[in-house]
């Protein structure tokens, strides 16, 4: 009874755990995975280089790998750090969690896109965008400001991702930078007021929208690019009144990792240009921030979005507390 | 319950070293000590989100428990064709995580007429009740196995529908520790909830722990943990023995009843709809063919992968609950239990934060911290396992075995006597385990299989033929635990 329990015992744990690899790196990565991945095999295609890669959740959207790289800080076993959006990078280089990036990290990539430390470098833009219900009344006429989701005309017609998470968190911190604490609370009631749907992520706002519970949904531009693709009817729409806002992926590399080289080598092949086309060509459809990369048929091109300008630092401070005035105000019962 | 048993305490070990230690020692770093005026507003403030979290959990644990009294009443109480057919459909399901079953009922019910119902506090309840229900039914058919011979033939010689009701009344108090039970674990639940658009608890402290003031979220759970924990506390005594003795497995007269052939056929319409849907979409187009074959491939080892982990987390947590229960310590089994109340991602995070640096760098590859907080995670389970399975020992046996060497008769008669319970508690803890995303998401070594995780990502980039494949390799893996369930109630013919 005694070995067969041990014998079993060793089963399961050889069975359960992984081996080791000579020479690896692992990565972070909120980016989506059906994008992410791809590359990343192509990463270990080319260099030999096995990746180990933990993704995201779409619920917890940026802050679980963010607070994931945050707790490991004693002993980090993330070497890079692939976030889908800025913010939540420039907390982290803000605490000193993140190396300096090695001479040369994306070239030609413009300063606007980049931590003014150098401790983070943007690329492959997604759009902040809203989500249009084919048939429905705002189709031809759609909301050019988040202002105008509080207008009468949509009331419960509006979805909204979980404010504390992914983009939208980033949006709102955006949005309190830029209009001052007294201006983003009037937002928030004035969403409020017109009873704007909370759901899950946004992959859901969009979900609201096709289902025919919304008719706008403020969301990404890659994830109506995904169920366009699939053949799903949805419109979109740039809130070009306020500006198109421009959300880069971010890569960093975190201070102390256990695989400095070839964190570095996968940096720098990350910030290539190619990766960059691979993912504006891909349905996840990002805006190559690179002047002079050409945009795909039917894909976005930066120079003619005319994003607007973002302190990312001054927004990484306003986040906690727009994310906080966010859950009192939408959230609370 | 008995005398405090110092020695019988070893259990506890585990969850203190994994969970107690680590949550007390981040949450006094992080401030939860500090309550200033924010502090205060943020615990007002949250307080009719813990009351709607209280109130979604509980409403779903007693309808799910209601339903799955029915099904386990009518299951054992009745012959009918393909019983042991509509047992394993009715479980099968349950191994399939949130993310696809949200997905699967929004996406038939969400975009008709009936969207309203799954929309809110009511369509967070129904969407629950769908999940948990097959695990209300497992547990109650584990009880209902140990049925005293002597009263399962008095109620064979009763009128069908009489011996139905009086089999109902006779798993009553089983069905209020199932409801107990599944309260406890649906308060920390918080995606199905979000997929309704309900705000949640969990949600909340995750906030707050990631973005907000952290120690604001250790006093939000600590808000939630208190009044739970003295429910617990003063419920526990009050659960009485129930004595049960040998089963009758022979199905010998029992009662056919149309009806109740048709209301299991009904009630096993959304599972085998579900699984209807799941081939549906994994069928493969024949250019997809070889796609089609790497990624149920890619899912079977994902699962054989993760699977014996799974079931040694659960093994190890139910023995556990079993042996502070058996060693009759209330204290121990309350210590034991709260862990599963609070959200995953909580006990993860204080972990990671507080034992990570600690353990070699030679043991990074291993999930061991993410096997320990789902541990913690699964204590509940473990205790409830434990205290039904040693309610339901008849006195005389029970006091046999105090004959023995206490080890003796605490492994070789009371714990072997207790395996129905616990078999099923142990298949409940696997699917907890194989659904669970929080602990994954922060614990999980990179490259470290997690079929939940990535079943969500897969459905959030509305790549279902994939996600349905995994989820069809998961079903069929629960159908398999399903069996383990379905042993102790199959009937002889003769």
């Amino acid at each position: 009874m005694g070995q067969l329990s041990r014998t079993v015992l060793l089963f399961l744990l050889v069975v359960g755990c992984g081996s080791e690899n000579s020479r690896s790196v692992t990565i972070y990565c909120s980016h989506d995975r059906a994008h992410s991945e791809k590359i990343l095999d192509l990463f270990e295609q080319e260099t030999g280089i096995e990746v180990k890669a933990v993704y995201d959740s779409e619920a917890t959207k940026t802050v679980g790998l963010a607070q994931r790289v945050r707790s490991e800080r004693a002993r980090p076993r993330c070497d890079v750090h692939w976030s889908n959006e800025p913010l939540h990078a420039e907390r982290l280089a803000a605490e000193g969690l993140y190396d300096l990036l090695p001479d040369g990290a994306g070239e030609g990539i413009a300063q606007r896109w980049r931590d003014p430390d150098g401790k983070w470098c943007g690329f492959a833009a997604r759009a902040r965008v809203i989500a249009l219900a084919v048939n429905s009344p705002v189709f031809d006429s759609p909301p050019s400001s988040i202002g105008d989701l509080a207008r009468e005309e949509l009331r419960g017609r509006v979805a909204l991702a979980d404010p504390r998470f992914g983009t939208t968190g980033s949006h709102l911190a955006i949005l309190r930078s830029r209009l001052g604490p007294d201006r983003y609370r009037q937002l928030l009631r004035d969403l409020r007021l017109n009873e704007v749907q909370i759901v899950s992520s946004n992959s859901s706002s969009r979900d609201r929208v096709l289902s025919g519970e919304a008719w706008v949904g403020l969301t990404d531009t890659d994830d109506i690019e995904v169920v366009r693709r699939r053949g799903a009817s949805i419109g979109e729409g740039f809130l070009r009144k306020d500006g198109v806002l421009l959300l880069p992926n971010v890569i960093a590399i975190v201070k102390n990792c256990p695989n400095p080289e070839e964190a570095q080598q996968l940096l720098l092949w990350l910030l290539d240009q190619k990766v960059e086309q691979a993912l504006a060509a891909s349905s996840s459809r990002q805006v190559p921030l690179r002047e002079g990369v050409a945009a795909v048929p039917g894909g976005l091109d930066l120079s003619q979005l005319d994003p607007v300008d973002v302190d990312w630092n001054e927004a990484a401070l306003q986040l906690p507390d727009a994310i906080r005035e966010a859950e009192r105000i939408l959230l609370d019962p | 319950m008995k005398k405090l048993n110092v020695s019988g305490l070893w259990p506890l070990i585990p969850v203190i070293v994994g969970f107690y230690l680590p949550i007390g020692y981040v949450a006094i770093q992080d401030g939860m000590l500090e309550f200033g005026g924010n502090s205060s507003d943020a615990l007002i403030s949250s307080i009719a989100v813990i009351i709607s979290t209280l109130r979604v959990a509980l409403l779903a644990a007693l309808f799910a428990t209601l339903l799955g009294l029915v099904d386990a009443v009518c299951l054992v109480g009745t012959r009918g064709p393909a019983r042991a057919f509509i047992v394993v459909m009715l479980l099968a399901t349950f191994l399939i995580p949130p993310s696809a079953l949200a997905s699967a009922v929004q996406g038939v019910i969400g975009s008709s007429t009936l969207r309203a119902t799954v929309r809110d506090e009511l369509g967070a309840v129904v969407m629950l009740v769908l999940r948990w229900a097959p695990v209300a039914c497992a547990m109650l058919l584990g009880a209902a196995a140990m049925w005293p011979s002597e009263q399962e033939r008095a109620l064979r010689s009763l009128p069908p529908w009489r011996a139905l009701f009086t089999r109902a009344r006779g798993l009553s108090r089983q069905a209020a520790r199932c409801a107990g039970l599944l309260l406890l674990l649906l308060i920390p639940a918080s995606e199905l909830p979000s997929y309704a658009g309900v705000e949640t608890i969990s949600q909340r402290v995750h906030a707050r722990l990631t973005v907000g003031d952290a120690g604001e979220g250790w006093q939000l759970a600590l808000a939630m943990l208190i009044p739970v924990a003295i429910a617990l506390f003063f419920l526990l005594p009050r659960l009485h023995d129930s004595s049960r003795s040998t089963r009758d497995n022979s199905i010998t007269g029992l009662p056919g009843v149309g009806q109740v052939d048709l209301l299991l056929a009904i009630r096993s319409i959304p599972a085998i709809a579900l699984i209807c849907i799941l081939i549906f979409t994994a069928w493969p187009r024949a250019s997809e063919l070889s796609t089609a074959g790497s990624e149920i491939l890619g899912g079977v080892i994902g699962v054989l992968t993760e699977s014996p982990r799974a079931i040694l987390v659960a093994t190890i947590s139910v023995i556990c609950g079993w042996r502070l229960a058996d060693g009759g310590c209330r204290w121990g089994l309350l210590l034991f239990g709260l862990p599963t109340v609070l959200p995953g991602s909580l006990g993860a995070l204080a972990l990671l934060q507080s034992s990570r640096s600690l353990v070699p760098p030679l043991l990074d590859e291993y999930p061991l911290l993410l096997s320990m907080a789902q541990f913690c995670k699964l204590g509940a389970i473990g205790a409830a396992a434990g205290f039904v399975a040693s309610r339901v020992m008849p006195p005389a046996e029970h006091n046999s075995s105090l004959f023995l060497a206490p080890a003796a008769g605490r492994w070789r008669v009371r714990f072997l006597r207790s395996l129905p319970v616990l078999i099923p508690a142990i298949v409940i803890g696997v699917a907890v385990v194989m659904g669970e995303v929080e602990a994954t998401l922060i614990l999980a070594p990179p490259g470290h299989p997690a079929p939940a995780l990535e079943l969500h990502q897969l459905l959030h980039f509305r790549n279902d033929e994939q996600a349905a494949r995994i989820a069809l390799v998961l079903a069929t893996f629960g159908a398999l635990l399903a069996t383990a369930v379905v042993a102790p109630v199959a009937r002889r013919r003769t």
